[in-house]
């Protein structure tokens, strides 16, 4: 017997603890007879003082066989990871080792992981080879982001990193701030602009920035939603989100 | 920037949710009742050590039936106004001074951040519905948890007019249960004498169900997580009421 509501699938999601932006977005872009099942990792200290200690535990999500274990026991049919920084790390081989990492310590549930996500998203938009980022991040979170869209054959042209001091501070980013910064990064040789850090809420502001920019913006939460939907084999669109989600 | 800032999207508040690891139905009806500027954040607690095959072991776990402390501490990292209790047996089992003793426990181990469970929220709607005597309570359980949550209405001052479990042998068996399966149950407990209906047991799906359960009965039907969600958010001092979801929080 299936599941009362979801009973299409039910997607498992992996969100750090202090997280609020992650389970919002998702749940607004859930389609009929699909759930979203929550699960919070342990808290990972991320010094923004020492940037020596902040790069030494980018790629490295710390203990996540409670968070998994908890999850798996609702029998999710895939798990998306909302947490996108250390999927950044290692290049695009470091991004698929991580995320077969991951799906071993579910018992074999497929994982989505952000960094290959968008790198799907850019594959249907025509592989666009220049592209803006913004991050919530520190520097060493921006190079590494800037090393994995480089490894993967885009070049990123420009990247915004705001610095922000606490995740907490993270999910404080206003539309104006959000706002401000792509329209920072544009310029005439930008194709895409690619927004990590799953702690901005960014997913209800995509559609109107591709409108004022006409290019392409691309969400981690918006992407990484849209990529399990699709390898869960489910061509729903849903409007609102910006052109990824609408039309592909 | 200030460190102060709120929440881009939970501006008004955040409600933190517990969940049982095996549950899957709070979060997406609870989801479905937020306000605008109020996020949901749920956590998983353990599994339920709970089996339905062997009634002595049902028994002896009914109170304590889940660890949560790791649970809470997860989610008290993002800073939620309230925790909201998505899983309803432990909190019906023990009494009313059961229930307010595990409210303090969970108080204690969430550094103070107010707890909301099913027990104090169902109490608190049949209070706000006015005078109501007569209920009759729909459960997804086994015989010993539908004695002892029979027990804890009629403690408060309720007559339980009528009881059915549904005696579902797992979790996830009971987040199957169809819309036909609770409309006839609701149907079959609506006894005379009945003022209002109560479905405890939070991973069946039966938020949708309520306001034509309301309009087929002329009578109010309480549903868990609707009810624990509504008095979380007048905890808060949130008043919206929410349409779609029958009479306590269209109107109350």
């Amino acid at each position: 017997m299936r599941d009362a509501l979801g009973y299409r699938a039910k997607i498992g999601v992996l969100t750090p603890a202090t997280n609020t932006i992650v389970e919002p977005e998702f749940a607004a872009m859930q389609v009929p007879g699909v759930t979203n099942h929550v699960s919070r990792m342990p808290p990972r200290k991320r010094d923004t003082e020492n940037m020596d200690a902040y790069r030494s535990v980018i790629g490295d999500p710390g203990d996540l066989t409670g968070c998994l274990d908890v999850m798996v026991a609702c029998e999710p049919d895939i798990i998306a990871l909302g947490h996108s920084i250390d999927s950044f790390a290692g290049g695009v081989a470091g991004a698929a080792a991580f995320q077969s990492r991951l799906s071993g310590l579910a018992g074999g549930i497929e994982v989505v992981v952000p960094s290959l996500a968008i790198l799907s998203a850019l594959d249907v938009l025509g592989q666009p080879r220049n592209i803006a980022a913004l991050t919530p991040y520190m520097p060493p979170g921006d190079e590494t982001v800037e090393a994995f869209f480089a490894d993967a054959g885009y070049q990123v042209k420009s990247v915004i990193g705001l610095k922000h001091k606490t995740p907490l501070d993270i999910a404080a980013a206003t539309p104006a701030r959000l706002n401000a910064a792509i329209d920072e990064l544009n310029s005439p040789d930008i194709e895409v602009f690619v927004k990590a850090g799953t702690n901005s809420s960014m997913a209800h502001l995509v559609s109107d920035m591709e409108a004022r920019t006409g290019k392409p913006v691309i969400s981690v939460n918006v992407a990484t939603y849209w990529h399990t939907l699709r390898r869960l084999g489910f061509d729903d669109h849903f409007p609102g989100f910006g052109l990824l989600a609408e039309h592909y | 920037m200030a460190q102060n800032s709120r929440d881009v999207l939970g501006y008004r508040a955040k409600v933190g949710i517990l969940v049982p690891a095996t549950n899957t139905i709070v979060e997406p009806e609870m989801a479905a009742l937020q306000p605008p500027g109020v996020t949901n954040h749920t956590s998983r607690m353990s599994r339920v050590n709970r089996p339905a095959h062997d009634l002595k072991k049902y028994k002896a776990a009914l109170g304590h039936s889940l660890d949560m402390r790791a649970a809470i501490d997860v989610l008290v990292a993002c800073e939620p106004d309230i925790i909201v209790h998505g899983h309803s047996v432990d909190s019906l089992s023990q009494g009313l001074s059961g229930a307010d003793k595990m409210k303090a426990r969970m108080e204690q181990t969430s550094g103070g951040i107010p707890v909301m469970l099913p027990a104090h929220a169902i109490l608190k709607a049949l209070t706000t519905l006015g005078k109501i005597k007569g209920i009759a309570i729909l459960t997804p359980w086994m015989p010993p948890a539908d004695e002892r949550c029979k027990t804890f209405f009629e403690e408060a001052g309720y007559e339980v007019l009528a009881i059915k479990g549904l005696q579902h042998p797992t979790p996830l068996d009971i987040a199957t249960a169809t819309p036909e399966l609770l409309n006839a149950t609701v149907d079959e407990i609506n006894v005379v004498g009945v003022e209002c209906i109560i479905k405890v047991g939070t991973n069946s799906s039966m938020a949708r169900l309520v306001a034509d359960m309301e309009a087929r009965l002329g009578k109010p039907v309480l549903t868990v997580n609707v009810v624990t969600y509504w008095a979380g958010l007048r905890a808060l001092g949130i008043e919206d009421n929410i349409p779609g979801y029958g009479t306590l929080v269209e109107k109350h």
